[in-house]
């Protein structure tokens, strides 16, 4: 039952996506634009934690962007159909197995034209690709939930930051590691601890966002 | 009672005088068979008083080397003059040993400096020569030792530390104190969850403020404590990042129930990110510290403060230091909450 209502709300999330193509291609504008101003500032970067480090800010706020409108663009009477329809750990699970996809799709374009302007230093290319993977796990499912108390909170975007930042610090300082590790190329033994420690914290975040979710959903 | 322990606290861990320590040596360098004159410096200490008991020896234990000072002159309460004669060391050529200087009198006990002194092979000496009986003069002046451990009560004085050991009773304990109140604003939080309770949601929200009440006046104190110590206001931490981090979580905390107007939506969002908040606490606070090394005692392969340093007179102040300062907190918490609740009541 509950998977029926998640695959339904994940297929109408997608089809809402396409069908306002907009989003999306501004979302990409916004990615390109930016490793494009990075490129015409640093011309190419050689030094691997410049290079990881720079990676996921342009991640980061391409991240905050792209989740931020999945419960701030909701005007109040779409949830409140969707609340009489579904569960509200269905509509969570949901939206976040939606984020991880729309993540998954950026963070693969944005290491595309990434690697094609400023240089391919990674030694490593799959475990850079599973860090990437780890690391939008991560995004989607904090900024899944801090975006669902935003918008309880008046719609406030600023807010959105405020929250989400302090909370994104230790899944950021991980996923750099991981990533720079790929970068140089050093063995897989020696990341193991770092996806242990990123698979931990998105399994901590999605029972908290399962738990917590539905006193949330629930008022109005 | 916790205006007891406090003023107990703050009295005793301010007044109680450190141990003796030695500040500088000088020269710290000698060569074999030399007759050297020390000029020494020290901390807390009453060589004026003692003049009588006064004693002073270098010792090695692994070469299992005594050697008494021929004189010892007092200069001042905390100055002291040595001469000693370097016995004759068997020293290979570029190599050097370190000896550690031993005072001693009957009020501060035993002063000791590790590695006061260096050593060096004296190359003007003929090697061919068996200087080797010269050595053992073992007219011990470490036997007629009578007191080892100073006649006053005192806190242990160690190298770095100083005088600023003390801190570990505000230091420390704020920690705690903010740990505690903490998980009362987290207790309060699932409680209003349960129970939908606004009582609950106002015992939360000043658990919260109280608990970053102490967590600002934690890191205060641990810079200043890390500015005489580590050597700078802010050190590159997990502990100190991971406060600041957890601080900025609760500050967002406060941000986020300003920005909601209704009282029960307010305090279930409220409730909601104070959960998050608090995991993350524990993240930063607890899990994070021992996944990675730390400067702080107890982290990172530095030996912990119970190991040596937390002796019997610090316990006495330390555990009371505790209890009064989370006395202290929950005293504040508590008439916060009777504050609030007065203004709901006048409100309504």
């Amino acid at each position: 039952m509950l998977f029926k209502e998640i695959s339904f709300l994940v297929k109408k999330e997608i089809a809402l996506e396409i069908r306002q193509k907009y989003a999306f291609g501004g979302l990409l504008l916004y990615v390109i634009s930016t490793v494009f101003i990075c490129y015409l500032s640093f011309k190419r970067v050689v030094d691997p934690p410049v290079y990881v480090a720079l990676f996921w800010i342009i991640l980061l706020f391409a991240a905050v962007n792209a989740v931020a409108k999945s419960f701030l663009s909701e005007s109040r009477g779409l949830q409140l159909y969707i609340y009489s329809l579904a569960n509200a750990e269905a509509v969570i699970v949901s939206k976040i197995i939606y984020n991880l996809l729309l993540m998954l799709f950026l963070s693969l374009i944005t290491i595309f034209f990434y690697t094609l302007f400023l240089g391919n230093i990674i030694q490593d290319m799959p475990m850079f690709i599973l860090s990437i993977i780890l690391g939008s796990f991560g995004f989607s499912s904090v900024l899944s939930m801090v975006s669902a108390i935003a918008s309880k909170a008046n719609h406030n975007v600023t807010l959105m930051a405020i929250l989400s930042f302090p909370i994104l610090i230790p899944l950021l300082m991980t996923v750099v590691k991981f990533s720079k590790n790929a970068v140089d190329g050093l063995d897989w033994s020696v990341n193991y601890q770092y996806m242990v420690m990123l698979i931990g914290l998105n399994v901590i975040v999605i029972a908290l966002a399962y738990i917590l979710f539905p006193y949330l959903w629930r008022n109005e | 009672m916790c205006i007891v322990f406090m003023i107990y606290t703050v009295l005793m861990g301010l007044l109680i005088p450190l141990g003796s320590g030695v500040t500088s040596v000088s020269p710290d360098g000698a060569k074999v068979l030399d007759t050297l004159t020390v000029k020494v410096k020290c901390y807390n200490t009453h060589f004026e008083e003692a003049q009588n008991s006064a004693k002073a020896f270098l010792k090695n234990d692994t070469l299992k080397m005594i050697v008494c000072a021929n004189s010892i002159k007092v200069l001042n309460d905390q100055e002291l003059e040595l001469k000693f004669n370097v016995p004759f060391i068997n020293i290979k050529k570029d190599d050097f040993i370190f000896v550690d200087l031993v005072l001693n009198n009957d009020k501060d006990g035993n002063i000791m400096q590790d590695e006061a002194i260096r050593i060096d092979r004296n190359n003007s000496i003929d090697s061919s020569i068996n200087y080797s009986n010269n050595s053992t003069q073992s007219t011990n002046c470490a036997d007629g030792i009578t007191h080892t451990k100073a006649t006053y009560i005192h806190f242990p004085n160690r190298a770095i530390l100083n005088e600023s050991i003390r801190n570990l009773y505000f230091h420390v304990p704020m920690w705690f104190t903010m740990m505690l109140i903490i998980s009362i604003s987290l207790v309060y939080s699932i409680k209003y969850l349960r129970t939908f309770n606004l009582n609950d949601d106002i015992i939360a929200v000043e658990a919260s403020k109280v608990g970053i009440l102490f967590g600002v006046l934690g890191l205060i104190t641990g810079s200043i404590w890390a500015r005489f110590t580590w050597g700078a206001w802010w050190v590159n931490d997990v502990k100190v990042n991971g406060a600041a981090v957890t601080l900025l979580i609760y500050f967002a905390y406060l941000i986020l129930r300003n920005s909601v107007d209704d009282a029960q939506k307010r305090a279930r969002i409220a409730a909601v990110y104070s959960i998050i908040a608090f995991t993350m606490l524990v993240l930063f606070l607890i899990i994070f510290p021992r996944m990675n090394d730390s400067l702080h005692p107890g982290n990172g392969g530095n030996p912990g403060f119970n190991k040596y340093d937390l002796d019997s007179t610090m316990r006495m102040v330390f555990y009371p230091a505790v209890i009064g300062w989370c006395l202290l907190g929950i005293w504040i918490l508590n008439i916060r909450i009777r504050l609030n609740k007065l203004m709901n009541q006048e409100n309504n």
